[in-house]
């Protein structure tokens, strides 16, 4: 399973936008045998798109996304990228994959402890074996792509700053070019502002809208913030108790699919 | 339910309770032979012993040293060798690091069983076996280097937040990537810490080695004991209370500064080159350390061979347990049961009231505080087991002197944590309760006390771990409980039996770790 790869430092060039990606078909995700996630979703990406996903807590966002790339399985339903079904694949190929897709958390997930380098060098590990890497020797490639990463997100003069000195907002922005070291076709992010505050939040939705348009990457986001959802993205999928209550274009959806979303 | 009710009700409550703790601890009391009369009787004996300690040998130190160093460098050696071993062992244990989930549920019960069985019997059982000297000791701290390790660093590893793995997980990380990447930079800074804490407890074990042949200083400890040169007594006592004040204070003070530890870097070249550096030099330690291993082993591979194979046989012998001697075994854990709850109980009141006077923030003036934060560490230096030795003189070998000996220790470490514990309670209670006009005394038995009472019974529940296991050794030396049993058994090679009382042994201390486990979580 291979993307095409955006080269940061050398291709700028659009991917064939509007090529579906990315198919979800009748999903379900029941968690511990009990708790439902998600009953029944099913919906497509397509290249180059920036997606919402909105919704309460507690609505399957977070389970949806992570059931994308394989961290969650689901229980029933199935989930093709690029036409392969990932429940299908070796633990080989399913890393493969997971290299071509971006993730973002809500709490950044960075290893405090290390510098702000070496936390974005992680993003390269899809592409390293794990021996060498178990030595932490990067190739000279890695780095320049690091270094193009950080200088994409703004954060170049941070790159030997200690990860845990950062403010919130750049941690995030830090986990962003960690996912695009991975040269990314997609990049998922679960709440990637909800840790923070609005300026910073926003600081950070300019860096996904500025990747998504020079890159052409995708972006899949899950928001509960309906306002900054409206602004960035194209299209909005609103889910309610693990079921699509809408999916459509951002300019198609009316104050009344919101309501009934938050009742 | 009215206000009197409530009132009448309390006032009833608290009278059943101080009467029971006070039946229960006479019954303890009375489980260890405590007379006061004969305590009181004594003291005049332990006066003059600590007096004649006070003239040490001076001279006596260009003999000690060697076995001092040779048990700091077991301690030493020891530690490193268990914690790496451990961290590696924790990993692969851990529910949420591990390669296959059956993996924990078949080595956890396993390696708690073994935590059970004290360092001594460890060693004694190995000095049976590979013969006296330095390796059976350092084997023995080895072997609970590793346990100790595998407990603390588990339990971290196993409330590292799922996400930080998917962190890894998500790029397209194999298994092995995840635990560098993720576990190792999130376990490093506290692996080192245990790595300090668990030299902590080895310096103090390896002192005692030597009771049962295991090397280091223990073994002259010993010899002088039984000729009576107490001023030679005195100046090994220096010598290991110097000794352990330094390896803590360097130890706290490295603790202390590891979380801001951090080399900042200008270039990726320069960064790369630290990288290529770091190995560089963790590949000369490593070697390094080899070989001080290889030269501090005093065995020969012929001699190895020849002991790994009676240890299979022992241990095929302790697997038929001689269930005959199961009465003896009860016997034998019920005197150590009330020695451990006897010493945990005083200890524990006593800490109470002494932690007022050693806080900071309670104590009527800092000086007082300071002087007794000091004599509190010197309590908790010695291992109770050479405490024990010094109340033989008043009250007699028996389990009087080993109760009293670990009580003192309780004493000394309850105290230390607790005050540490109303330190950090903080100002805010205490000013809550003072800003009504009461005394500095009320605050601390209206608001301190009761808002860190559950922290101070879950200290306490610890100790009372660590002195049941300490309680099974004191016998060793002829302090009371089943320790006496066990080191007659093991001189006398009667396997069976040993296999017996160590189950038992195991069987009484996990049935207590998960009691008071059961409390602790009740309590929060």
């Amino acid at each position: 399973m291979q993307f095409n790869l955006v080269k940061l430092d050398l291709v700028k060039f659009k991917r064939n936008a509007g090529e579906k990606m990315i198919s979800v078909q009748d999903l379900y995700v029941t968690y511990d045998k009990r708790t439902p996630a998600l009953q029944g979703v099913s919906l497509d990406f397509y290249e180059g798109e920036f997606v919402g996903i909105i919704g309460l807590s507690g609505s399957g966002k977070s389970t949806l996304l992570k059931t994308l790339n394989g961290l969650v399985s689901p229980t029933k339903g199935k989930v093709f990228v690029e036409g392969k079904d990932i429940s299908r694949l070796s633990g080989k190929e399913l890393r493969n994959l997971r290299r071509g897709i971006g993730f973002v958390f809500q709490e950044f997930n960075l290893v405090d402890r290390s510098s702000v380098l070496e936390n974005v060098l992680i993003g390269r590990l899809g592409y390293q074996s794990s021996f060498k890497s178990f030595f932490g020797f990067f190739k000279d490639e890695d780095y320049q792509l690091a270094k193009e990463a950080l200088k994409t997100v703004g954060l170049k003069e941070k790159t030997f700053e200690r990860s845990d000195q950062l403010s919130g907002g750049q941690k995030q922005r830090v986990a962003i070019a960690k996912t695009l070291v991975q040269e990314p076709g997609v990049i998922l992010a679960d709440e990637p502002v909800a840790s923070l505050d609005q300026k910073s939040g926003k600081v950070v939705m300019d860096t996904f809208q500025r990747i998504q348009q020079k890159y052409g990457i995708s972006i899949i986001v899950n928001l509960h913030d309906v306002d900054l959802a409206r602004k960035y993205c194209d299209r909005l999928v609103g889910l309610k108790g693990g079921r699509i209550l809408f999916d459509q274009k951002t300019e198609e959806i009316s104050d009344d699919d919101i309501t009934g979303l938050y009742r | 339910m009215t206000l009197r009710d409530y009132i009448v009700k309390k006032k009833k409550r608290n009278r059943i309770w101080a009467l029971g703790i006070i039946l229960f601890w006479g019954l303890t009391a009375y489980g260890v032979n405590f007379d006061l009369f004969r305590i009181i009787s004594g003291l005049p004996d332990m006066f003059n012993l600590v007096r004649r300690m006070l003239s040490p040998e001076l001279s006596y130190i260009r003999e000690a040293m060697p076995r001092l160093l040779e048990t700091v460098e077991m301690a030493l050696v020891s530690t490193t060798l268990g914690v790496l071993l451990g961290v590696l062992v924790a990993l692969f244990t851990a529910k949420n690091t591990t390669f296959h989930p059956m993996i924990p549920k078949i080595i956890g019960p396993l390696l708690t069983f073994f935590r059970t069985i004290p360092n001594l019997i460890w060693a004694a059982i190995l000095v049976t076996i590979f013969s006296v000297g330095k390796f059976p000791g350092m084997m023995a701290l080895t072997i609970t280097a590793v346990l100790i390790t595998v407990k603390l660093l588990r339990e971290y590893i196993e409330t590292i937040n799922k996400n930080l793995l998917y962190g890894v997980e998500s790029v397209g990380g194999s298994k092995i990537q995840v635990l560098r990447f993720a576990v190792l930079p999130a376990v490093f800074e506290h692996s080192l810490s245990i790595y300090f804490i668990v030299l902590e407890i080895n310096i103090r074990s390896a002192t005692i080695l030597g009771l049962v042949g295991a090397g280091g200083i223990g073994q002259i400890l010993w010899r002088d004991l039984n000729h009576l040169r107490y001023d030679n007594l005195a100046t090994l006592i220096i010598l290991l209370f110097l000794t352990i004040l330094i390896i803590d204070v360097i130890s706290l003070s490295i603790r202390k500064n590891l979380k801001k530890f951090y080399i900042p870097r200008k270039s990726i070249d320069s960064f790369k080159i630290q990288q290529q550096k770091k190995w560089a030099g963790i590949l000369l330690l490593l070697t390094l350390g080899l070989f001080w291993l290889f030269i501090s082993l005093d065995i020969t591979l012929d001699r190895l061979l020849v002991g790994l194979n009676s240890g299979k046989e022992i241990i095929l012998r302790m697997v038929q347990i001689d269930l005959s001697y199961t009465p003896r075994l009860l016997e034998g854990l019920l005197e150590s049961l009330y020695i451990a709850l006897f010493a945990t109980f005083a200890g524990g009141i006593g800490a109470v009231v002494l932690s007022y006077f050693t806080a900071y923030n309670t104590a009527p003036s800092p000086i007082v505080a300071m002087v007794l934060k000091g004599v509190v560490n010197l309590l908790r230096t010695f291992p109770p087991i050479i405490v024990a030795i010094i109340f033989f003189r008043g009250v007699g070998p028996g389990p009087l002197a080993g109760a009293m000996a670990l009580g003192i220790y309780t004493l000394g470490v309850m105290t230390k944590l607790y005050s540490e514990v109303i330190e950090s309670a903080g100002s805010q209670i205490q000013q809550g309760i003072m800003v009504t006009g009461s005394t500095k005394l009320n605050s601390y038995r209206y608001g301190i006390l009761p808002q860190t009472f559950p922290n101070f019974i879950s200290l306490i529940l610890y100790r009372l771990e660590s002195n049941i296991r300490t309680s099974t050794i004191l016998g060793i030396i002829g302090a009371g409980g089943i320790g006496t049993l066990l080191s007659t058994n093991i001189t006398w090679r009667n396997w069976e039996r040993v296999g017996l009382l160590i189950l038992g042994i195991a069987l009484l201390m996990i049935l207590i770790e998960k009691t008071s486990e059961r409390i602790r979580k009740k309590l929060i």
